[in-house]
C-alpha cells in the first residue's frame, strides 16, 4: 500500500525539480476583489496560469496592494486565512491544493522505510518539527459508505507536528442542546475522548487520516473520515437514536472509572433513575445514591445522608454551584429536586476536587439541565404524591433558553397513607420550583442563572405547624480566554429557614424560627498547559448570616415574650490550586491544595469559661464583646487533595488518594436522626471547626469492552472535633449552646465493592460495603464524656450493606426493574433496666449505641412501559408501575420506651411496613 | 440575659405529640442489665416528716420493686444541722423529726448503704416560694379533638428571675353506683342436696355497709413542668394541669383536685425535663437521643458509678378546687359509668350434674358461685321465678330467682372507698 503513495508523490517530484528559476516581480492593487478576480488580474499581467477548483475559493472579498512583489508573497497573504496551499510549476503554472502542501523535496529518511530502527529515528525527528507530509491512501482504511470526509486545517511547512489539537462541540440535532459524556473514538488509532458538560471536546490527533466515531447513549453513532493537517475545529450535530430508551441506570463515562485520577467519585444522571422503583413512584436521585457503596442513611424517613461514615451535616449539596441546605422533602422520603429539570449529580466521596470545600464527607454537585434552544418542549408527570411539570422555552434561537419546573404534593394524604390512626389529625404538603436561564453569548461566553425554592409544611398535632424552606439563587458565567485558558465566575446566595407556629388552647401561642443564609462568590480558572499538565485554580469567599432562633407571641392574647438569640456572622474564604498531571498512558496524578480561612465576625458576645473545666453555668466567668465586623476568632489551614493512578493496562488501574478537609458550620441536633428543626451553627471562640483526613486505595477494572465495571475501594478516615451533645441537651433558642456541645474524634473505615453493567438487555449494579463508623468523646469530666471516653459506633454505623439494582429490557417498550437492599441494623441506645421514681416506672440507659435494631432489608419492583414511538406523536409517554417494599417487611426504624400510667411500655416503629404500590404517568413533548 | 438558663421554654415539645408511623408494642427483654441505686428524695419547705425512698434498678422481667434496706440516710442543713432518717417500711425512710427546708439554706443528702458504700448529693438551696394565683376548670377541646374539661392554673413569679415549676396533683372524685339496692344477697345454704341433703337457698338482707357513694383518690404519675422564662413578666397563665375527657366517669358527679406547685431549681427542672423527654411518646421521624441522665448524687468511692434519681428541694404551694358535672354540663347526660351496667344477669339457683336423677337438687349453684366470687350484686327479684329442684321440671325456660348486675354497678367500693375523705366538701 505504501507503493501507491510513492507513485503519487514521485509524479510531483519529477516536475518540481525543474521549477527552480528566478520568478518575475508583480505589481498589483486590488480592492474588494474575489480571489478569482485577483487570479485573473495576475493572469492578465503575467504568464502565470492558475489551476484550481472554483468551489474552493468562495465569495470572500479581498484587498491588497503590491509593488514588485514575489508571487509567493501575494499568494501567501491571499491564502493566509484559508486552507488553500499553492505550488508554482515551471514558473507559469500555479497549482492550488486544498489542505495538502506540495513538496518539492522528499522528507529526510524517506527511502529507508524498510529499516525499522530508522523509522523510529525519523518519527522522533518529526516531533522536532521536521517535515511530515500527510498522505492519504484509499487503501489505508476500509472505505465505508456514507462516511463523510472532512479536512481540517491547513498544512504548513513550518512548525509541523506529529499531532494536532482538534476540538469542537457536539450538539443534538433535534434539540440543539450540547451532548455531554459522548465518546469520540478514533477507530484506527485506538484513542478517544469524552465531551464535557458543554458538549465540548478536545483531542490530540495524529496527522493524516482518522476515522472518528461518536458513541453515546441514546445518540446515533456517526462516523467521519477526518484528514488532519493542522489544529482545527470540528463540530458534530447528531441525531437521537431509538436507543434513547435504553435502560442504563447509572452511567459514568465509559472508561472514566478506570482513567480518572481521583477515587470515590460517581455520577448519577436523573434521567437514568427513572426506572428504579422508589417509594410512591417519586424519582429520587438521592435515594439512588444511597444504593451505591459508601453512601447510606440512618433509615427510611431519616433525612440526611451519611457518606463513608460521616455525619449528615458533612455533605455539601450544590445546585448549579449554590448550596442547598436540605434537598429533601418530608423527612427525607422525597427529594426536593425536580427530576426533569435536574440533569444529574456528581458525587465525590473520596477525593474531593480542590475547588470544593467546607464539608468533611462529600460533595453532591447537582446540575440542572440546559434548556432547549431550538424548540419549545417539556416533560410532565402525574404520580400518586406529586404533580410535576417542566418546560424548556427557547428565548433566542440557538442562543438562549429558559427552563421552568414546578412540583407539588397534591394534598395531605401522604401521612394518611402511612396507615396510622394517630396521624388522622396530621397534615403535610410540599412543593418546589426551579428555573434557569442559559445564554450562549458567543463561543467563548456562556451564562447560566438558576433560581430554586422548596417549601415543606407539616403539622403533627392540630395546634402546631412546622415549616421549612430552601432558597437558592446562582449565576454562573463561563468564559473561554483561549484554547488553553478558561474561567468561570459563580455567584450564589442560599437560605434555609424553618419555623414552628403554635396555636393552642392556652394563651401561649407563638412563632419560633431559625434561618441560615450564605452568599458566595467563586472565581475559578482552568489552564491546559500541555498534554501533561492541566491546572485548576481559583478563589472563593463566602459570607454567612445565621439567625440562631427567635420566638415571638402570636395573637394579642399571647403571654409569650419575644426573644431572639443574636445573629452570628462569619466569612469563609479559600484559595486553591490543583494540577492534573498525565505522565504517559500509565500514570496520572492529581495534586491539589486548598487553603481555607474562616473568620467569625462581630457583633457578638462570646462567653468565656474557666480553662480546664467543663463548660457549664458554674464555670462561666464572663463574656467578651465584639463590635460590628470585628474578628471574633479565626481558623484555617491547608487542605490537601492528592490522588494518583497507575494503569496496568488501559482497562485496569490502581488508584490511591489522600484528602483533607475543614468544616466551619455544624448542625445542632439532639435526635438520633436528622430532623427538620436541626439548626446550623457557625464555629466561634468556643466551637472549633471539624477536620478530617481520608486515605483511599482502589482497584478498577473494566471487562468486555467496558461492558462490565468492577471496582474495589478501601478507605480510612479520621475526623477531629466532630460535634455531639450532652444527654438531654436543649438546643433551640439556647444562647449558651457551647455548654451543651461536645467535640470529639471520629474514625471510619471500609471496603466497597461495586460491579456494574452499563448496557445491554440486563443492566444495573451490585454493591457490597463493609464499613465502620466510630466516634469518641473523651474528657476528664463525666459530664463531657460519652461511653467512658471510648470509641463507640455512630448512629449510622451499618457494617454490612448490600444493594442490587437491576433492570431488564424485554423490548424497547417494556422493561422491569428491581431494587434490593440489605443493611445491618443501626445501633440504638437500648435501656439496660427499669426503676421506680416519682410515682412511676422509668427505664434507664447506659452506654450509647451498644445494641442494634434488627437488620434491614427491602425489595422493590417496577415495570416501565414506554408509549409507542411514532415520530409525529405529540408526546412520548412513559408509565411506571412500582411496588415499594414488596415483601412487606416492617423494618424496625427505632425502639422507644414510654412511661404511661406509671408503667413502662416498649414500642418499635417502622416507617413503611406494608408494600406500597404506585403508578406514575410521565410524558414528554 | 446573662442569667438565662439552658432550660429555655421547651414545654411545647412535651405536649403529647403522638405521631406513630407504624408503631407496635413489644415485650422488652433485658440486655446487659446493670444494677444501680435509685434515690427518690424530695425535700420541701413543708414542716413535716419527709420521706426518702431507696430502691434498686431491676430487669424488665421483674415487676416488683427491690427495696434498698438498712441504709443510713441523713440530710445536712447548711453543713451543720443533721436530720436523720429511719426506715419505716422496706426501702422507705422517714425523718425522725419534723423539719422544713428553709429559704436561703442549703441541703445535702448523705446515704450509706448496708454494703458500706457512701453517696452524697450536691448542696441544694431552697428555691423561692411562689403561690398559685388561680386554679380553675374550663370546658375545652384538646388538640386530639376530644371534648372535655381542662384544669388550668395561673401563677405569678414575684421575683425578677425566671421560675421553674413541677406539678403534682391528687384527684378525688365521688362515685355513685348506678344500680345500688338497699338489699344484698344472703346466701342461706350454699350446699346442695348431694352434700347436706338440703336444697340451695339464697335470700336477701339489708346492706351492711355504704355501697352507693364512694370516693376514690388517684395521684399524678406523669411529669408536668413549666417555666416562666420567655413569658411576659414571668407570668404563667392557663397552664394545663390535667385534661379529662367529657365521657370519663370520674367527673360524673363531684370532682376535686389538689394541685401542688413545686418551685424547682433549674438543675432539677432540667433533670425532670430530660427524664420526661426520654419516656414520652415520640415523633416517629425524629427520636431524642437517649442516654444516661446524670443526677446530682454521686458515689464517694467510685465516680463512675451510675446513680439513678435526684435529690430535689422544692418550695410547695397547693390549691384545691371542686366542681360538679351538672354545673359544667347542665343539659348533658352523665358520662357513662365505669363499666356497662345494662346487661341484667339471672343466674340459676340450681344446675344439676348429669347423673343426679336419683338425687333431685344435687349439683351446683351458679347464683351462689357468682355471689361468692363477688361478681354480682342484687338488683331485683324475679317475679316469674318458679322454684324447681327436679330434673324433670328443668327446661330451657327455667328462670333464676333474682336479677343481678355486675358488682361495680351496685357496689361503689369496687372503684373507690366508702369513707368520705376528711377534706371533702359537698
Amino acid at each position: 500500500m505504501r507503493n501507491t503513495i510513492f507513485v503519487f508523490l514521485l509524479l510531483f517530484v519529477n516536475n518540481f525539480l525543474l521549477a527552480q528559476e528566478s520568478p518575475p516581480k508583480i505589481s498589483l492593487t486590488y480592492t474588494d476583489f474575489t480571489i478569482k478576480d485577483v487570479f485573473k488580474s495576475i493572469e492578465d499581467s503575467t504568464d502565470y496560469t492558475f489551476y484550481y477548483v472554483d468551489e474552493w475559493l468562495g465569495d470572500k472579498k479581498v484587498s491588497g496592494s503590491y509593488q514588485d512583489a514575489d508571487l509567493n508573497e501575494i499568494l501567501g497573504d491571499l491564502f493566509e486565512s484559508t486552507i488553500l496551499n499553492f505550488y508554482v510549476l515551471d514558473n507559469e503554472k500555479v497549482v492550488l491544493t486544498q489542505n495538502n502542501i506540495i513538496y518539492d523535496e522528499l522528507p529526510t529518511g524517506f527511502f529507508v522505510k524498510s529499516n525499522q530502527e530508522q523509522i523510529q529515528v525519523t518519527e522522533e525527528l518529526e516531533d522536532n518539527g521536521s517535515q511530515n507530509p500527510v498522505f492519504v491512501s484509499d487503501e489505508r482504511l476500509p472505505r465505508q459508505r456514507n462516511v463523510e470526509t472532512v479536512r481540517i486545517g491547513k498544512e504548513t511547512l513550518e512548525g509541523q507536528k506529529r499531532r494536532y489539537i482538534l476540538s469542537g462541540y457536539v450538539r443534538n440535532a433535534k434539540t440543539g442542546r450540547p451532548i455531554p459524556d459522548l465518546s469520540l473514538i478514533i477507530r484506527n488509532r485506538k484513542v478517544g475522548t469524552v465531551t464535557d458538560e458543554n458538549g465540548f471536546y478536545e483531542i490530540s490527533v495524529p496527522v493524516g487520516e482518522n476515522l472518528f466515531e461518536t458513541k453515546a447513549l441514546g445518540i446515533e453513532s456517526q462516523q467521519k473520515r477526518v484528514l488532519i493537517y493542522n489544529d482545527g475545529q470540528l463540530d458534530f450535530t447528531l441525531n437521537e437514536s431509538i436507543e434513547q430508551l435504553d435502560e442504563v441506570v447509572v452511567e459514568a463515562d465509559k472508561t472514566k472509572n478506570v482513567e480518572e485520577e481521583i477515587t470515590g467519585s460517581t455520577t448519577i444522571e436523573s434521567e437514568e433513575t427513572k426506572d428504579i422503583p422508589m417509594v410512591l413512584g417519586e424519582r429520587n436521585i438521592l435515594s439512588v445514591a444511597t444504593q451505591l457503596p459508601g453512601i447510606t442513611n440512618a433509615g427510611e424517613g431519616a433525612s440526611g445522608i451519611n457518606v463513608r461514615g460521616g455525619k449528615t451535616d458533612q455533605n455539601l449539596f450544590l445546585l448549579d454551584e449554590g448550596v442547598v441546605y436540605n434537598p429533601t422533602h418530608f423527612f427525607g422520603i422525597f427529594q426536593a429536586l425536580n427530576p426533569f429539570a435536574t440533569k444529574g449529580v456528581d458525587i465525590y466521596k473520596g477525593n474531593v476536587p480542590a475547588e470544593y470545600g467546607g464539608r468533611l464527607s462529600s460533595v453532591f454537585d447537582i446540575t440542572t439541565i440546559d434548556g432547549n434552544t431550538e424548540k419549545f418542549s417539556g416533560e410532565a408527570s402525574i404520580g400518586p404524591v406529586t404533580g410535576n411539570l417542566m418546560l424548556e422555552i427557547p428565548i433566542v434561537k440557538d442562543k438562549s433558553s429558559l427552563v421552568i419546573g414546578g412540583r407539588g404534593a397534591y394534598s395531605d394524604w401522604i401521612l394518611r397513607s402511612l396507615d396510622e390512626e394517630s396521624l388522622s389529625n396530621s397534615s403535610a404538603s410540599f412543593y418546589d420550583v426551579v428555573a434557569n436561564y442559559t445564554h450562549k453569548i458567543n463561543e467563548n461566553n456562556q451564562i447560566k442563572a438558576t433560581g430554586y425554592y422548596s417549601d415543606d409544611s407539616f403539622s403533627i398535632t392540630s395546634d402546631s405547624l412546622f415549616g421549612y424552606n430552601n432558597r437558592m439563587l446562582s449565576v454562573n458565567w463561563n468564559h473561554k480566554f483561549n484554547e488553553k485558558n478558561s474561567g468561570a465566575l459563580a455567584v450564589s446566595n442560599s437560605k434555609y429557614a424553618f419555623d414552628i407556629g403554635f396555636d393552642g388552647q392556652a394563651n401561649n401561642d407563638f412563632l419560633l424560627g431559625y434561618s441560615v443564609e450564605e452568599t458566595e462568590a467563586k472565581l475559578k480558572f482552568k489552564y491546559v498547559m500541555n498534554d501533561t499538565h492541566t491546572f485548576d485554580y481559583g478563589v472563593a469567599a463566602k459570607l454567612y448570616n445565621v439567625n440562631p432562633g427567635f420566638i415571638r407571641p402570636t395573637g394579642s392574647e399571647s403571654i409569650i415574650s419575644p426573644f431572639e438569640v443574636p445573629e452570628d456572622r462569619a466569612l469563609e474564604g479559600a484559595i486553591y490550586l490543583s494540577d492534573n498531571i498525565t505522565l504517559g498512558d500509565k500514570v496520572g496524578l492529581s495534586a491539589g491544595i486548598r487553603y481555607s480561612y474562616y473568620t467569625a465576625l462581630g457583633p457578638s458576645t462570646q462567653r468565656v469559661y474557666t480553662d480546664g473545666q467543663p463548660r457549664n453555668q458554674a464555670t462561666l466567668i464572663g463574656s467578651s464583646e465584639f463590635d460590628d465586623n470585628e474578628t471574633v476568632e479565626t481558623y484555617g489551614g491547608p487542605e490537601f487533595r492528592v490522588s494518583g493512578r497507575y494503569s496496568f493496562t488501559p482497562d485496569f488501574s490502581l488508584k490511591a488518594g489522600f484528602n483533607s478537609m475543614y468544616q466551619y458550620i455544624h448542625t445542632l441536633s439532639n435526635t438520633t436522626t436528622v430532623s427538620p428543626i436541626d439548626t446550623w451553627k457557625l464555629s466561634d471562640s468556643n466551637i472549633r471547626p471539624q477536620r478530617s483526613n481520608q486515605f483511599s486505595l482502589g482497584l478498577f477494572k473494566n471487562f468486555k469492552d467496558d461492558l462490565y465495571e468492577l471496582s474495589v475501594e478501601g478507605y480510612y478516615k479520621t475526623a477531629e472535633d466532630v460535634l455531639d451533645f450532652k444527654t438531654g441537651a436543649q438546643l433551640l433558642l439556647n444562647e449558651n449552646i457551647e455548654q451543651e456541645v461536645l467535640q470529639g474524634e471520629g474514625q471510619a473505615y471500609g471496603v466497597e465493592f461495586l460491579l456494574r453493567k452499563n448496557s445491554g438487555k440486563l443492566n444495573g449494579w451490585l454493591g457490597y460495603t463493609y464499613s465502620r463508623s466510630l466516634i469518641k468523646f473523651a474528657s476528664d469530666f463525666t459530664e463531657e464524656r460519652i461511653n467512658g471516653g471510648e470509641f463507640f459506633p455512630s448512629n449510622y454505623d451499618k457494617p454490612h450493606d448490600v444493594s442490587l439494582v437491576a433492570n431488564y429490557k424485554f423490548t424497547t417498550r417494556y422493561s422491569a426493574s428491581l431494587n434490593f437492599s440489605y443493611q445491618t441494623g443501626r445501633p440504638v441506645t437500648y435501656p439496660i433496666g427499669q426503676y421506680n421514681f416519682n410515682n412511676s416506672e422509668y427505664v434507664f440507659y447506659s452506654n450509647r449505641n451498644e445494641f442494634r435494631i434488627p437488620d434491614y432489608y427491602r425489595l422493590d419492583i417496577g415495570i416501565n412501559i414506554e408509549g409507542n414511538h411514532r415520530i409525529k406523536k405529540f408526546a412520548h409517554s412513559f408509565w411506571n408501575i412500582s411496588v415499594y417494599n414488596v415483601l412487606g417487611r416492617a423494618n424496625p426504624y427505632s425502639v422507644f420506651f414510654v412511661s404511661e400510667g406509671g408503667e413502662v411500655k416498649a414500642f418499635k416503629s417502622s416507617i413503611f411496613s406494608i408494600p406500597i404500590p404506585s403508578i406514575t404517568y410521565n410524558f414528554k413533548f | 440575659m446573662k442569667g438565662f438558663k439552658k432550660t429555655y421554654l421547651i414545654f411545647f415539645f412535651t405536649v403529647p405529640t403522638i405521631i406513630e408511623g407504624c408503631v407496635e408494642p413489644f415485650n422488652a427483654e433485658t440486655q446487659g442489665f446493670e444494677n444501680a441505686l435509685v434515690i427518690d428524695a424530695k425535700l420541701t419547705d413543708e414542716f413535716k416528716r419527709h420521706q426518702i425512698e431507696l430502691s434498686r434498678a431491676r430487669p424488665f422481667e421483674q415487676d416488683t420493686i427491690i427495696a434498698e434496706m438498712n441504709a443510713t440516710v441523713t440530710i445536712i442543713e447548711d453543713a451543720n444541722n443533721f436530720y436523720d432518717f429511719h426506715e419505716v417500711e422496706q426501702g422507705q425512710y422517714i425523718s425522725v423529726n419534723e423539719f422544713d427546708a428553709k429559704q436561703n439554706s442549703s441541703y445535702e443528702l448523705r446515704i450509706t448503704t448496708s454494703d458500706g458504700k457512701s453517696y452524697s448529693s450536691e448542696a441544694v438551696t431552697t428555691p423561692e416560694k411562689i403561690v398559685i394565683d388561680n386554679l380553675y376548670v374550663e370546658e375545652e377541646t384538646n388538640n386530639l379533638g376530644e371534648e372535655g374539661i381542662s384544669i388550668l392554673l395561673d401563677s405569678r413569679s414575684i421575683t425578677s428571675g425566671a421560675s421553674y415549676f413541677r406539678y403534682e396533683y391528687e384527684e378525688t372524685y365521688k362515685i355513685i353506683a348506678p344500680y345500688w339496692n338497699p338489699f344484698d344477697f344472703d346466701v342461706i345454704d350454699d350446699k346442695g342436696v348431694g352434700e347436706d341433703g338440703d336444697y340451695f337457698e339464697v335470700g336477701l338482707k339489708p346492706k351492711e355497709r355504704e355501697e352507693r357513694v364512694c370516693y376514690n383518690t388517684a395521684f399524678s404519675m406523669a411529669i408536668n413542668q413549666t417555666a416562666t422564662n420567655g413569658l411576659e413578666d414571668n407570668k404563667l397563665e392557663r397552664h394545663s394541669i390535667r385534661f379529662i375527657n367529657k365521657n370519663n366517669y370520674i367527673i360524673s358527679h363531684r370532682y376535686s383536685i389538689l394541685v401542688r406547685q413545686h418551685a424547682q431549681n433549674p438543675d432539677a427542672f432540667s433533670y425532670y425535663q430530660s427524664l420526661n423527654a426520654f419516656s414520652s411518646s415520640e415523633n416517629v421521624f425524629f427520636e431524642n437521643q437517649p442516654g444516661f441522665l446524670l443526677g446530682n448524687i454521686s458515689s464517694e468511692s467510685s465516680s463512675d458509678e451510675k446513680i439513678l434519681g435526684f435529690f430535689e428541694v422544692t418550695a410547695v404551694t397547693s390549691k384545691r378546687i371542686y366542681f360538679n358535672y351538672k354545673d359544667l354540663f347542665p343539659t348533658e347526660p352523665l358520662p357513662p359509668y365505669y363499666i356497662n351496667c345494662e346487661p341484667v344477669q339471672e343466674p340459676l339457683l340450681w344446675l344439676p350434674t348429669a347423673d343426679t336423677h336419683s338425687f333431685d337438687g344435687a349439683g351446683r349453684s351458679p347464683l351462689i358461685e357468682a355471689i361468692q366470687a363477688g361478681l354480682i350484686k342484687y338488683y331485683a327479684t324475679n317475679p316469674d321465678y318458679v322454684e324447681t329442684f327436679s330434673i324433670d321440671d328443668l327446661s330451657e325456660s327455667t328462670r333464676g330467682p333474682y336479677f343481678a348486675k355486675a358488682t361495680a354497678c351496685g357496689d361503689c367500693n369496687v372503684l373507690g372507698s366508702n369513707i368520705k375523705p376528711d377534706f371533702w366538701i359537698e
